[in-house]
């Protein structure tokens, strides 16, 4: 199902890049992607009842949650919001196509094991699914700010972006940094730990917050933010991925979750020669 | 002076401190010994690190310093914009979602210094049956907590659900579920570890030894043997590292032999580890949290109505550069 999603996004994004040429090729792009949204849905779906869980624990989850998001997205406002701007349905269909590429390749540990019993927690949940949907409207913020640095006449492209950009910013906050909080204190008895990922969320955080105000200085422009958008994302991202790659710590996916107790030792005893 | 500490660029500047402070403090590795530091860059960059106390830069001076530069950033901006809100009797309860964000945020800072200063933790552990001594100099505390009992839940197919710890403190008694914290007396008690550990005896010509699962034996010339646990139909498992060679694995019989050694299962022993805290700082810290998810869920309802109606100049737009 994941190759499927795949499939429909790269379909999806040549539809919408090239339907400047033929209205149906705007029509299939569209097709695309609603059914990238539907397959990738109904993996996550399926992966959950698998494991009688809803499967948000890891980094292939994280992706599929984060291609899901674009999508469903781009799909839903495609009309309104985005009035049909086919840079942006085209370039957002590829940023899923990346992702579903990534989440397609050996990188990817694609297997499925139910969760250990401190992930099994609503709040855990709530934090994941509220923070991949804040990072999904980043990308498509970012993918507004690009557009509107390179376009003539970016009014739409910069609705579009400050609007993803601030929906964005109140699930990304509430999930990844509130429902973290209160999970990591019912796990871990401290809200706060200062893991690399909790450090470099609270850094996505700040900057978008300066995103946030940027708007309110005299001085500032539309350019400033634009770039300020993309800033933000690249840091974004950096939070989801590098840091799991970079550094250990308690949301590196791979590492055992839970300390070790001090009994656990090897007995230096000497005993005559084993051969 | 006043008006640059509840300026929107004092918050940039603050800001930009923290981002780069913080990201300084993810690449250096956190409360390593001075030595470490040494070894890894040098002695001049390690003294500017230990200086700076950037070998533990989350309780530094300088992160609480800027800490209470970005309370005092918010409280000078929003209380003064709330203050003159109320008073013209804004009913929109949208209004407010950026003060909202702004008061839990700077509540949640302060719950954070009550916790960093209060906050007293004890961890223990051991194996059930165990009783862990609580040194906490109030001796109004239970001095003693016994881990009465422990236990996996599963599902009928295997799948482990749950792990749950009971605990005793002289009257009180509490069972603490992992991401279910539990009241024992004057804590708050945390589930921390369970692990259900076999132990085996290895049996020489010079006697008998127990070893419970990660421990092993040594011999004269280097040769480690390390039991690994029991394999599902009951054969213990084994590790030998051989110096300057492979490590290889053997799955042995009860009553077999490894290395001239006789082989016997013993059991399992539950291993399980707890916590207990206490922290004037959590209640502030919790209410924080909590006004800021309103404040945010606010700020999002603000901007769909700003989107229904153009025009709008979002929140808070004013013309001075003042926060927003």
């Amino acid at each position: 199902m994941a190759e499927a999603a795949l499939a429909l996004t790269l379909v999806s994004a040549f539809g919408f890049s090239l339907s400047s040429r033929a209205k149906l090729l705007y029509r299939i792009g569209t097709i695309g992607l609603g059914g990238a949204t539907l397959a990738l849905i109904a993996l996550l779906v399926y992966r959950s009842v698998r494991i009688s869980f809803p499967a948000l624990t890891g980094t292939y989850e994280g992706l599929l949650m984060l291609a899901a998001g674009i999508t469903a997205f781009l799909f839903v406002s495609e009309r309104k919001l985005l009035s049909g701007n086919r840079t942006i349905l085209a370039a957002g269909s590829f940023a899923a196509f990346v992702f579903l590429a990534i989440l397609n390749s050996p990188l990817i540990d694609a297997s499925l094991r139910p969760p250990v019993p401190i992930l099994r927690s609503s709040w855990l949940v709530l934090h994941v699914a509220f923070a991949f949907i804040g990072l999904s409207l980043f990308t498509v913020g970012m993918i507004a700010g690009v557009v509107g640095l390179i376009r003539s006449d970016p009014t739409l492209t910069d609705t579009v972006r400050d609007r993803t950009v601030v929906l964005g910013f109140v699930f990304y906050a509430t999930g990844g940094l509130v429902f973290g909080a209160i999970w990591a204190e019912a796990a871990w008895g401290r809200f706060w730990g200062w893991d690399p990922k909790e450090t470099w969320a609270l850094i996505t955080v700040l900057v978008y917050a300066v995103y946030l105000h940027v708007r309110y200085l005299r001085s500032s422009t539309q350019q400033t933010a634009r770039v300020l958008a993309i800033v933000a994302w690249a840091v974004a991202i950096f939070t989801f991925f590098g840091v799991n790659y970079l550094f250990s710590g308690l949301h590196s996916y791979a590492l055992q979750i839970l300390p070790i107790s001090d009994s656990m030792r090897v007995a230096s005893i000497a005993l005559p020669a084993v051969q | 002076m006043w008006k640059y500490l509840r300026s929107i660029r004092f918050f940039f500047l603050v800001a930009a401190l923290l981002v780069v402070f913080s990201i300084l403090a993810s690449l250096i590795p956190q409360s390593l010994p001075a030595e470490e530091y040494r070894s890894r860059y040098g002695p001049a960059v390690s003294t500017v690190i230990q200086a700076l106390r950037f070998d533990s830069f989350y309780r530094s001076p300088l992160f609480f310093v800027l800490g209470g530069l970005l309370e005092l950033n918010l409280l000078a901006c929003s209380i003064p914009r709330l203050a003159s809100r109320v008073k013209r009797g804004t009913k929109r309860p949208t209004a407010y979602a950026a003060d909202v964000i702004h008061l839990g945020l700077a509540l949640a800072i302060v719950g954070g210094v009550v916790s960093f200063a209060f906050r007293e933790e004890h961890q223990f552990a051991g194996r059930v049956g165990e009783r862990f001594a609580i040194e906490s100099g109030d001796e109004t505390d239970p001095a003693v907590v016994e881990a009465v009992d422990a236990r996996e839940r599963t599902t009928g197919d295997g799948v482990v659900v749950s792990w749950e710890i009971d605990l005793r403190a002289g009257e009180e008694q509490a069972t603490v579920v992992v991401n279910d914290p539990a009241r024992l007396g004057p804590y708050r008690a945390y589930f921390r570890h369970f692990e259900e550990r076999g132990v085996a005896s290895l049996v020489a010509e010079q006697g008998e030894l127990t070893l419970r699962r990660g421990e092993g034996l040594e011999s004269q010339n280097g040769t480690v043997l390390l039991f690994d646990g029991f394999a599902s139909d009951g054969d213990g498992l084994f590790t030998v590292n051989f110096p300057e060679a492979e490590t290889e694995r053997y799955k042995v019989e009860p009553g077999g032999r490894i290395f001239g050694l006789e082989f016997q299962p013993v059991g399992t022993e539950t291993l399980i580890g707890f916590s207990l805290s206490r922290d004037p700082g959590r209640p502030l810290l919790l209410v924080g949290l909590v006004v800021v998810a309103v404040g945010l869920a606010l700020f999002a309802a603000h901007r769909l109505q700003a989107h229904r109606a153009p025009g709008s100049g979002g929140i808070g737009r004013h013309e001075g550069g003042t926060n927003g």
